[in-house]
């Protein structure tokens, strides 16, 4: 195999195999801290998911898992064609290489488009913690509350709470509304949402970053030597993890709560503006 | 302000059993140490002397031992473990109170950069505390904001009281004499201004300051002003009494001697109830909903109960013998609105 | 007096007879002529860009053995302002919220900008491409990257606790950090989660070096100590700062949306911070600690011209203390209300933990007999190390024992453990090791004299400071406190006064140091005489470390075999072990 690799070999290495095996080292060994640092937050979420367990169960009912479920097939699939790109660059064709890395980064570019929507809905949705305000149906519902019972027109509103009623009410699972859950605790389950989406996020954004680096210095002709495929090797193992990281955000965030194909059909159809509604 | 307080030499007073008990388990720690550091040094000294470079004299081979290895792996473990099972055993004594002290729960809570205390028969102190020789007495804190920590090292005891649950600790006291009373958590600027005074008194000494203290209006009943008391008027102020009373046992769970026991969680689970499951309840009610019933308590905030009165109402729920339980209408007619139908969940649970 | 000899090279190269066995053939002495024609490693270029962007792990090592140095000062003045202040039991110089920022300011600065990156950074930069053989580390451009990653999360940290200042305490407990304090945790938590990505970058650096880079015949039972040290010390960096940087992502989140996981108001547990903060923190001490055992062992066989005793249990009690350091860290929170079972686990672990650390002072003490035996300052800090580290030690085990905890959590007793481990350990190692590797870092030596009372300085110093607080600790003087009763200012004046002298022994190396770049004589290649790959070449070091690839045939501490280079030269290699040391008549193995 190391014997039709052609490519320059650095200063500080003796052969070209000490080089590409060392590359390769040293990216797992950032991938080690890279499952340490999601660890500590998936520990921390799965302590608090364990504790109140139908509070996250509300919370996640509350996502859309319409957008998140696209957006995994979007993810592998790039894996896929980052994947694809180390061949091409093992054999030594720089315009497939090319090719695949655009296709890299045009999948990841709409996964972050369908997750910058999926926040979009979520800040209409009045879903974020301590800084949302009341929407327009929440305040109907608190209005006809205060209605109905003037005595309770002096009590703190908090217009997470509210709006997370909002949400839950549209939700039903086997036509049950959602009543047994505390509302705080789902803020709790919303941060751990941001927190965590959040990072990843941050780390596609980063990864996508290396991609477009990487195809700018395959169109330079940088992977003519065909040994340089280890850095698309590093990088698809980079992109793996974050992958990774979305394949156990996935169940642990989305499928907390009970959800339903139809549903995630209905919430697809609203986040791509083909049906009313808030969510 | 921290005069005629009760030090000598380099130990501190010793002024309950737990303390000597400690104490005991220090020295026989510190006696191991040195020894251990007394073999280290001797040898680094003997080497040092016996083995300075003489001209001429070249340095030996030694690769190793796996004889001294195995000896002073396996000795410094044997002691090691010897001070965890010792360890184990003091800290097992620190947190288990004896049952007498259960009947004296002395509450204080912790908020920047003060406690407040309260003994069972309902005196309050700030930052003291009054306690009676050859007396056992429990204490279980929390805290109104950040983490602190009710140190008594003149006890060996210390706790630290966080936001949210309540922790505890429980004490003999056998010397008399005033100890300190530090806060041993960083909480911000007042950390050290958080200090306070233990009182130990004799038996006749504390009846005199009990007698001194302020009580309440209503005569001599050792039940006035204490926290069940306290707790018991906030249990009709904030309506508690309107679904938990003694007529319709179908609006909420009797409260009557819970404490302590198990009761059925829905979802099939038991929970024991403790001081924290009964704060739970009144603070967050949707944690844990009782097996048959539907899921109806507000929660409480602390703007509706402070920390001590929670305290003092949960005092209150704890003191309930079968029969306790008030009826709603002693002179607390039903609030305009209040909901009047059956409220308990049908037979075979939700 | 030389001898011939040839080691699987072509041309024979003249050495001259050694009493001891270097791990490879020594490189000959420069002549003044040859040295100005073949430039070394801090000459070859020069420039401000080329130090700016150098990729040589050298010039990089020295890079932070400066800003180190700086922040140790800033460490230093915060220190001597809290101890100042302690001389009077209301606070001498310090407001309350002063004190609470220069507490803070002291453990924060020391810890992250100095005890953490000191010896991996200077010291294991510098040295473990050399001790394995290679030419650089395995990747150059991410070394130097990690540089400037530590340089600008310290200069922003720095810049924090001097503009608003830091009041947590360097453990930055919620509530009080994430909704009660007025200080700039979020900025400085910034600046921490900043200097850790240079700690992990570093490590990587380091573990995929000694994987990858040794030199022929430097197997895994040949690498200095030194080097399997760093490798532990590297997997713990790795393992543990992630969980510190996602800790304090969540702290910032809670301070920036104001509601958070670790909120009881809402529900969330501040003792969760405590345990995912403790799971780094823990595991950080060991970070510590482990480079500076690492140089122990080099200066101590150095110095003592034997072998290491128990070269295997040395090198396994590292991995050990870098595994079972991750399992211990619930022994900060005895008190915080974990739960009694599981603190009684963490104890259990706790007093496993303490035996590789026993194992090794043994070893220790056990390398110096039957030596020969010199007290230049590098040994006068090792032989320092041992006994203080000892002292640390011990009083870990008081603290770690469930019992005897409650009575010292939280008191000075706990300080005056901590600061005999990190400062009387890693802060004498540290010392040990600069005064050891500075003539081939700089090619210049030092004044013998001076250094050696500056050890003895420092040491007395140090013990003074923190032995009466010990004492006070057990009198329950609790941590912390600006104000304190006055029955415990006794042991605060002693401290201070102690600390003052330590502080004068830890200013002196700045003067002969530095003082040695422009009066040192020059000195030499070897001028301690020790086996290691990095002793065979030029002071200062060439650009590329060796003029040829390195072969090794022998041990790291073969100072007790003399003229083990003949014996390849006889060609018989039955006179070589499988550990590559020689097999000589005189002085065989004792024991295994």
């Amino acid at each position: 195999m190391a014997a039709n690799l052609k490519g320059p070999v650095a200063h500080h290495f003796n052969n070209l195999n000490q080089q590409l095996t060392t590359v390769r080292m040293g990216m797992w060994m950032f991938l080690v801290t890279e499952v340490l640092f999601f660890g500590g937050a998936f520990c921390a979420y799965t302590a608090y998911r364990v504790w109140f367990s139908s509070d996250f169960e509300a919370g996640s009912a509350a996502l859309n898992v319409g957008i998140a479920s696209v957006n995994t097939f979007l993810l592998l699939t790039s894996s896929l064609t980052i994947t694809l790109g180390i061949r091409a660059a093992y054999a030594g064709n720089p315009k497939k290489l090319r090719n695949y890395l655009l296709a890299t980064i045009i999948l990841g570019v709409a996964f972050l488009g369908l997750k910058g929507r999926e926040y979009q809905l979520d800040y209409q949705e009045g879903l974020i913690p301590n800084v949302s305000v009341l929407t327009p149906e929440a305040q109907k519902v608190v209005n006809e509350r205060i209605a109905k019972d003037p005595g309770k027109a002096d009590e703190k509103v908090y217009p997470f709470n509210e709006n997370l009623a909002v949400v839950l009410h549209h939700e039903k699972f086997k036509g049950e509304p959602f009543v047994a859950y505390d509302p705080f605790r789902v803020q709790l389950f919303f941060m751990f949402y941001y927190s965590m989406t959040g990072l990843h996020v941050l780390h596609m954004i980063i990864g996508l970053g290396l991609l477009t680096w990487q195809y700018i210095l395959a169109c330079r002709g940088f992977f003519d030597y065909n040994a340089r495929y280890v850095y698309i090797e590093a990088m698809s193992l980079y992109w793996h993890f974050v992958d990774m990281a979305w394949m156990f955000l996935l169940p642990l965030l989305y499928l907390a709560g009970p959800h339903s194909a139809s549903q995630a059909l209905e919430q697809f159809k609203v986040a791509i503006g083909l049906a009313g509604g808030t969510h | 302000m921290f005069a005629s307080l009760d030090t000598s030499g380099f130990l501190p007073p010793q002024a309950s059993e737990f303390a000597v008990q400690s104490d005991m388990l220090f020295y026989y720690i510190t006696a191991v140490c040195i020894l251990g550091s007394a073999v280290v040094y001797g040898l680094l000294a003997y080497c040092c002397f016996m083995f300075a470079r003489k001209e001429g004299v070249p340095s030996k081979r030694i690769l190793g031992s796996t004889k001294l290895e195995f000896l002073w792996t396996s000795i410094p473990l044997v002691f090691f473990l010897s001070f965890f099972v010792w360890g184990v055993r003091l800290y097992d004594i620190a947190i288990n109170p004896p049952p007498e002290a259960h009947e004296r729960e002395y509450t204080v809570v912790g908020k920047q950069w003060m406690w407040k205390i309260q003994h069972p028969t309902g005196q309050r102190e700030i930052n003291e505390l009054h306690l009676p020789i050859d007396t056992a007495v429990k204490i279980t804190g929390t805290s109104e904001d950040v983490i602190h920590d009710f140190g008594v090292p003149a006890f060996r005891s210390k706790f630290d009281v966080v936001p949210g649950r309540y922790t505890s600790a429980w004490y003999k006291p056998n010397k008399e004499g005033t100890y300190h009373l530090f806060c041993d958590q960083y909480c911000g600027q007042g950390h050290s201004q958080m200090v306070g005074k233990i009182h130990v008194l004799s038996q006749e000494n504390y009846q005199a300051w009990l007698d001194g203290s302020y009580r309440i209006r209503e005569g001599k009943n050792p039940v006035d002003g204490s926290p069940s008391w306290e707790g018991r008027k906030l249990f009709f102020k904030l309506q508690c009494v309107n679904c938990h009373n003694k007529e319709s046992e179908s609006r909420a769970p009797s409260l009557e001697a819970i404490y302590k026991t198990k009761r059925a969680i829905q979802g099939g689970t038991t929970i024991m109830a403790t001081d924290d499951y009964l704060r739970n309840s009144i603070r967050n009610p949707m944690l844990h909903i009782r097996d048959g019933w539907k899921p109806i308590m507000p929660a409480y905030t602390r703007s509706q109960v402070t920390e001590e009165e929670l305290l003092n109402v949960i005092s209150y729920i704890k003191s309930l013998r079968p029969g306790d339980l008030p009826s709603r209408t002693e002179s607390t007619p039903a609030p305009v609105g209040a909901k009047t139908q059956d409220t308990q969940a049908p037979a075979g649970g939700n | 007096m030389t001898t011939e000899i040839s080691i699987g090279t072509d041309t024979p190269m003249a050495i001259p007879k050694l009493d001891y066995t270097p791990q490879m053939s020594p490189e000959p002495e420069l002549t003044p002529t040859e040295q100005r024609e073949k430039p070394n490693y801090l000459n070859w270029q020069y420039g401000l860009l080329s130090w700016v962007l150098t990729v040589d792990h050298k010039r990089i090592g020295l890079m932070y053995l400066v800003s180190v140095s700086i922040f140790f000062m800033f460490g230093a003045i915060a220190a001597g302002l809290v101890r100042t202040n302690l001389i009077m039991p209301t606070g001498a110089i310090l407001e309350l919220d002063q004190y609470n920022k220069a507490f803070t300011a002291h453990g924060t600065i020391m810890l992250f900008l100095f005890l953490i990156p000191v010896i991996p950074g200077v010291l294991g930069n510098f040295l473990v491409p050399m001790m394995v053989g290679a030419k650089d580390m395995a990747f150059p451009k991410l070394n130097l990257m990690s540089y400037y990653v530590w340089a600008a999360g310290a200069l922003f940290f720095v810049w924090q606790l001097t503009v608003g200042g830091l009041d947590t305490g360097w453990t930055l407990y919620p509530p009080y950090s994430s909704k009660y304090s007025h200080t700039n945790v979020l900025y400085a938590g910034l600046g921490i989660f900043i200097t850790g990505f240079s700690s992990i970058l570093t490590a990587i650096n380091i573990i995929a070096t000694v994987h990858k880079m040794r030199c022929p015949g430097m197997t895994w039972g040949r690498l200095p100590l030194f080097v399997w040290a760093m490798y532990a010390t590297s997997v713990i960096q790795i393992l543990a700062t992630p969980v510190l940087a996602v800790t304090v992502v969540m702290l910032a989140v809670e301070k920036i949306f104001g509601v958070g996981i670790y909120d009881p108001t809402i529900g969330g547990d501040p003792i969760l911070f405590q345990h995912m903060f403790w799971f780094y923190s823990h595991p950080a001490v060991y970070i510590m600690i482990l480079p500076g055992m690492g140089v122990i062992n080099e200066v101590l066989t150095c110095f003592s011209r034997k072998n290491i005793f128990g070269y295997k249990a040395v090198a396994w009690s590292s991995v050990g203390i870098a595994v079972v350091g991750f399992l211990v860290w619930g022994h900060h929170m005895f008190l915080a209300g974990q739960g009694y079972f599981l603190g009684q686990v963490f104890a259990l672990l706790t007093m496993l933990v303490a035996v590789p650390s026993a194992i090794k002072v043994f070893n220790w003490t056990a390398t110096l007999y039957g030596g020969s035996i010199t007290f230049q300052a590098p040994m006068i800090f090792a032989i320092g190390f041992i006994i203080l580290f000892t002292i640390g030690g011990v009083t870990g085990l008081f603290l770690g024992s469930m019992g005897t905890d409650i009575h010292l959590h939280d008191t000075y007793f706990v300080i005056a453990h901590f600061h005999y481990t990190m400062v009387g350990g890693m802060m004498f190692a540290w010392q040990a090791g600069l005064h050891f590797w500075w003539p081939k870092m700089t090619g210049k030596m030092y004044s013998d004299f001076w250094s050696r009372l500056a050890a003895v300085v420092m040491l007395v110093g140090f013990a003074l400071t923190f032995l009466p607080q010990f004492v006070a600790g057990y009198m329950g003087m609790p941590r912390r406190y600006p104000n304190y009763p006055p029955e415990f200012q006794i042991y605060n004046v002693l401290s201070t006064a102690a600390a003052y002298l330590q502080g004068i022994g830890f200013a002196m190396p700045a003067f002969y140091l530095i003082g040695s770049l422009f009066f040192g004589k020059p000195a030499g290649n070897n001028p301690f005489r020790a086996t290691g790959l990095e002793w065979q070449t030029s002071s200062p070091p060439g650009p590329h470390n060796f003029e040829s690839l390195p072969q090794v045939y022998f041990g790291p501490y073969e100072y007790s075999v003399p003229d083990g280079l003949k014996i390849l030269n006889d060609g018989s290699t039955n006179g070589v072990h499988s550990n590559g040391s020689a097999n000589t008549d005189k002085g065989a193995a004792h024991g295994s």
